[in-house]
């Protein structure tokens, strides 16, 4: 249910992402914290909520080895840019920031940081939520997994759609 | 010899393939041949299903894109364009 199609014979990794290290929100370095959480400090904000998504070590009752994030670089950065927009829109919050990293991954490595400041806690929260769970519908990056056996696959996904 | 004299020109139009799609085509880009130009992003799609029959069973489950836009399948691609085809995604 959970991989999309399995290539025991395959490379273990695809090829590499587009280069991104020019932009803003994709990026092939490891994503570090402290750089948003300065970037969007404010002294009128009462919360601060972070989201990071990590590699973990099962996926689907499968162990996983080795984790590569490919994506397609200019309509990824519209979408988070677009997603960081909507989010500002929908709910009363001050800042939210989107960054998602590409490449291969360890076990542990964070893949996706959200950071969502607001005067109060609760709208923080519902954004944070809202926009990690968009990033996921709506950002084109696919996830491919290499497996203890062997075998990989890469990661059964959302569609996107024409608006 | 010219088109009008009823031989087909041939155009070829680079299509960029992402997640297992990728895997499917052999590699991220590939070219596919179209009588004319502009093409519609339904007939490229069909010229491609027919140079890779396996990729057929998953066109409907993918988005396809030009630059930074998601396109319809009626969409027109220009001279010069790329099609990008984006099948379901899984960041985050």
């Amino acid at each position: 249910m959970h991989e999309q199609a399995s290539n025991p014979t395959g490379p273990a990794t695809p090829p590499p992402g587009y280069e991104v290290d020019q932009a803003t929100r994709l990026t092939s370095q490891p994503l570090e914290l402290d750089p948003l959480l300065g970037a969007t400090e404010s002294p009128e904000c009462g919360a601060l909520v972070v989201f990071a998504g990590t590699v973990r070590l099962h996926n689907d009752g499968r162990r996983v080895t080795a984790i590569n994030y490919s994506a397609y670089a200019p309509l990824a950065e519209k979408a988070m840019a677009d997603i960081e927009q909507a989010t500002l829109q929908r709910f009363d919050i001050t800042h939210c920031e989107i960054r998602h990293r590409i490449g291969d991954l360890a076990i542990g490595d964070m893949s996706v940081v959200v950071v969502v400041r607001a005067v109060h806690r609760a709208a923080a929260f519902e954004a944070g939520r809202y926009a990690i769970d968009t990033v996921k519908h709506q950002v084109p990056i696919w996830k491919y997994e290499t497996y203890a056996d062997g075998s990989h696959a890469y990661v059964k996904g959302c569609e996107l759609h024409a608006s | 010899m010219p088109a009008e004299m009823g031989i087909a020109v041939e155009h070829r139009v680079e299509v960029q393939c992402f997640g297992i799609l990728e895997q499917i085509c052999g590699g991220r880009t590939r070219d596919v041949a179209v009588t004319s130009l502009p093409a519609s992003v339904a007939d490229i799609l069909e010229r491609l299903a027919l140079d890779v029959p396996a990729v057929r069973g998953y066109l409907a489950h993918t988005a396809c894109a030009i630059g930074d836009q998601v396109v319809r399948r009626d969409a027109q691609l220009q001279d010069g364009e790329v099609l990008v085809l984006l099948p379901p995604v899984s960041g985050g």
